[in-house]
């Protein structure tokens, strides 16, 4: 056995090593993706980090390292991605990233970058990606997130938060500092808040609030077409103030009113009262839109 | 007594002023006079007499023979040497070598041999000392002269030179103790300081008053002309926004909107002009639609500014992606909706609050989305 012919092998194994040494870095730069370029900058542990895009996906998530890891990926040649680190040398305070065209003329279909961006924990955020959908996760500094068209989503953010889009819809997931969320015509949606102040805005898009009111919290939510719903748990306790010019309101929560329809503000359907010890101040308004509050299951 | 006295002094500078003559021999009756009056006088003239008398009587010698004769030769060596054709060349070989024109020096170089080396020396010189290499001292020697001027103080800036670079992050209210100490000791740098010190308390004080509407809509036109909004995409998105919610300086075209806005907002209802024609910019039917009704006096400006706006996004719109375009269409109709429910719910009940806030959130609106649209342009 010990002198048994392999040779028979060798030429099937030679071709396995070719293979292997043609295959195993194409893999690589598949894993990292067409395109991809990987970035580490070490910075404080609260830097400021802006990014401007122009098209593509966007997710920045918080990490317990004084560092970003940038990973990007540009859908052509004639997308360049421009970094300034400020200082030059050491610890980066600051971090620009921005996302311009070579060729003006280059098609839309091949004009975005994605970015996936592990920042500090307490890195403030300022994020522009007018066309291109934008997630952030597990913050605890500051951040503007903002798009034209795109949606947003934003969970775990303990910071303040500035939530924008023209058109995108809106979700904030577990905020726990405060909370300012407008669109034209996106809907909003908040998940089990824990802030003590969230303010959101819509034109023709619904707002959805599921979750409780923190003592000597204040929300105040306003769409004009679009229909606001509150689903809150039976002990809840807030202020209520709910006013719709055309729509209904609609509570199915026990409450003590204190003034129902018709206001002296003009002819509006509304609901003042409180539920529980009324810890919160809630201002719901819709000009055409109906307001629902209901327990949540 | 002043008058005596002054008489004396006089005579006595009289005869100072004529006793050398009367001591070479000239007949003085003031001198002769003064003398036997005036003790100091006489005793001095006695002096100078008796001296006279001495030197007088002093031998008569004479320097020897070899003495004058050297004398006498160096003289001649000098006057000779002066007037040689060499120390000629000598004395204008600087004035040619720098470029003066001078015909003496070339024509005594042909004659003259070593003048002639003298002369080829000179123009060596300068064409060796041009190709010499350019070595470097020793990082030694730099560092022991930069030590050296340190110690004498040559790269220390002066106290007003470092006033004026730390002047502006004092102003801005970083702590620079050497600015309030240096104005205390320098007389120019401190009226300075008090003079923009004044000037920003002076602005602080003066009343805010916002330009026109007129002046801001040229301000935004000039600015376009200028491209000043060709910006990046994301930069005129973040502009508008920075306006609304970050304390970031806002663009001054976005910004020119949303000023007027505010200052719309604010002015009291019935104090801005009405007029006919206010939606007459807009074009689109959707917005045409809006015109229909005329919105309350109070917001006659507001709904003026948003249809500038509005003339601005319709002039520019064909510059824009199609996808951006179509969301930012989408976003005016709904708002245009809106606005149009607003007014007609006006229309019917003009004392619906409810309906007024909303129209004013409406215009608003529209007018950040108008801003940014103009910003991004489609890019």
């Amino acid at each position: 056995m010990k002198n048994r012919n392999f040779a028979w092998l060798q030429p099937s194994r030679q071709m396995g090593r070719l293979l292997a040494a043609i295959l195993l870095p194409a893999g690589l730069m598949l894993a990292a993706g067409p395109g991809s370029i990987e970035k580490t900058f070490d910075t404080t542990r609260e830097p400021r980090i802006s990014l401007n895009n122009l098209k593509g996906h966007v997710l920045v998530r918080g990490w317990d390292k004084a560092e970003v890891h940038l990973v990007y990926t540009v859908s052509s040649p004639r997308v360049e991605v421009d970094s300034e680190v400020l200082p030059n040398t050491g610890a980066a305070d600051m971090i620009r990233l921005e996302t311009h065209l070579l060729d003006p003329s280059l098609p839309l279909d091949v004009q975005s970058t994605d970015y996936t961006m592990d920042v500090p924990l307490g890195a403030s955020l300022e994020i522009r990606n007018p066309q291109g959908k934008i997630l952030v996760q597990g913050m605890q500094a500051d951040a503007t997130v903002q798009s034209v068209g795109a949606s947003i989503s934003v969970s775990d953010y303990t910071g303040h938060l500035l939530v924008h889009s023209v058109a995108g819809d809106i979700e904030v997931i577990r905020p726990t500092g405060s909370v300012e969320a407008y669109s034209i015509t996106g809907n909003l949606h908040f998940v089990s808040p824990s802030t003590t102040r969230l303010h959101g805005s819509t034109t023709s898009g619904n707002i959805l609030f599921e979750g409780d009111f923190m003592d000597r919290g204040d929300y105040i939510l306003s769409a004009y077409s679009g229909d606001l719903t509150i689903l809150c748990p039976p002990t809840a306790s807030f202020e209520l103030s709910a006013k719709t010019l055309k729509g209904k309101v609609i509570n199915t929560l026990p409450m003590t009113h204190r003034r129902e329809s018709a206001s002296p503000r003009g002819s509006s359907n509304s609901l003042l009262g409180t539920h529980n010890a009324a810890r919160a101040n809630v201002e719901l308004t819709s000009f055409s839109g109906s307001i629902r509050i209901r327990p949540q299951d | 007594m002043e008058e005596a006295r002054y008489k004396t002094m006089a005579a006595c500078q009289r005869f100072s002023a004529e006793l050398e003559a009367h001591l070479d021999g000239e007949t003085s009756v003031f001198i002769e006079a003064h003398a036997p009056e005036c003790a100091p006088c006489n005793a001095l003239l006695a002096d100078l007499q008796m001296i006279r008398q001495a030197a007088r009587e002093l031998p008569q010698e004479e320097p020897s023979p070899a003495v004058w004769a050297n004398l006498r030769q160096m003289l001649a060596a000098e006057r000779s040497e002066a007037a040689s054709p060499c120390a000629q060349f000598s004395a204008e070989l600087q004035d040619y070598l720098e470029g003066e024109t001078r015909p003496f020096i070339a024509s005594h170089a042909e004659k003259c041999a070593s003048c002639n080396n003298l002369l080829a020396d000179m123009h060596a010189i300068p064409v060796a000392a041009r190709d010499l290499p350019q070595e470097e001292p020793s990082p030694a020697v730099w560092a022991s002269l930069r030590s050296e001027l340190e110690s004498m103080g040559a790269f220390e800036l002066s106290p007003c030179v470092q006033f004026s670079e730390g002047l502006e992050a004092y102003l801005e209210g970083e702590a620079r103790p050497l600015i309030a100490a240096h104005a205390q000791e320098c007389g120019p740098c401190g009226a300075l300081l008090a003079d923009l010190e004044s000037i920003r308390a002076a602005a602080r004080d003066l009343p805010q008053e916002e330009p026109s509407r007129v002046v801001w809509a040229n301000v935004r036109a000039q600015l376009e002309a200028e491209g000043a909004f060709a910006g990046t995409p994301t930069a005129g998105w973040r502009q508008l926004l920075s306006w609304r919610f970050a304390p970031q300086p806002a663009p001054l075209g976005a910004l020119a909107g949303i000023v007027v806005l505010a200052v719309v907002l604010s002015l009291p209802s019935g104090t801005l002009q009405s007029g006919g024609g206010t939606q007459q910019a807009i074009s689109s039917a959707e917005v045409s639609q809006v015109a229909e009704l005329a919105p309350p006096p109070e917001d006659v400006s507001l709904a003026h500014v948003v249809s500038d706006l509005e003339s601005n996004f319709k002039a520019n719109e064909a510059s824009m992606t199609p996808e951006l375009k179509a969301t930012y269409e989408k976003s005016l109709v709904s708002l245009n909706g809106s606005i149009r429910e607003c007014l007609d719910s006006l229309h019917h009940e003009p004392g619906n609050t409810l309906a007024h806030d909303y129209l004013l959130t409406a215009y608003t609106r529209k007018a950040e989305v108008l801003s940014s649209a103009l910003e991004f342009e489609g890019r």
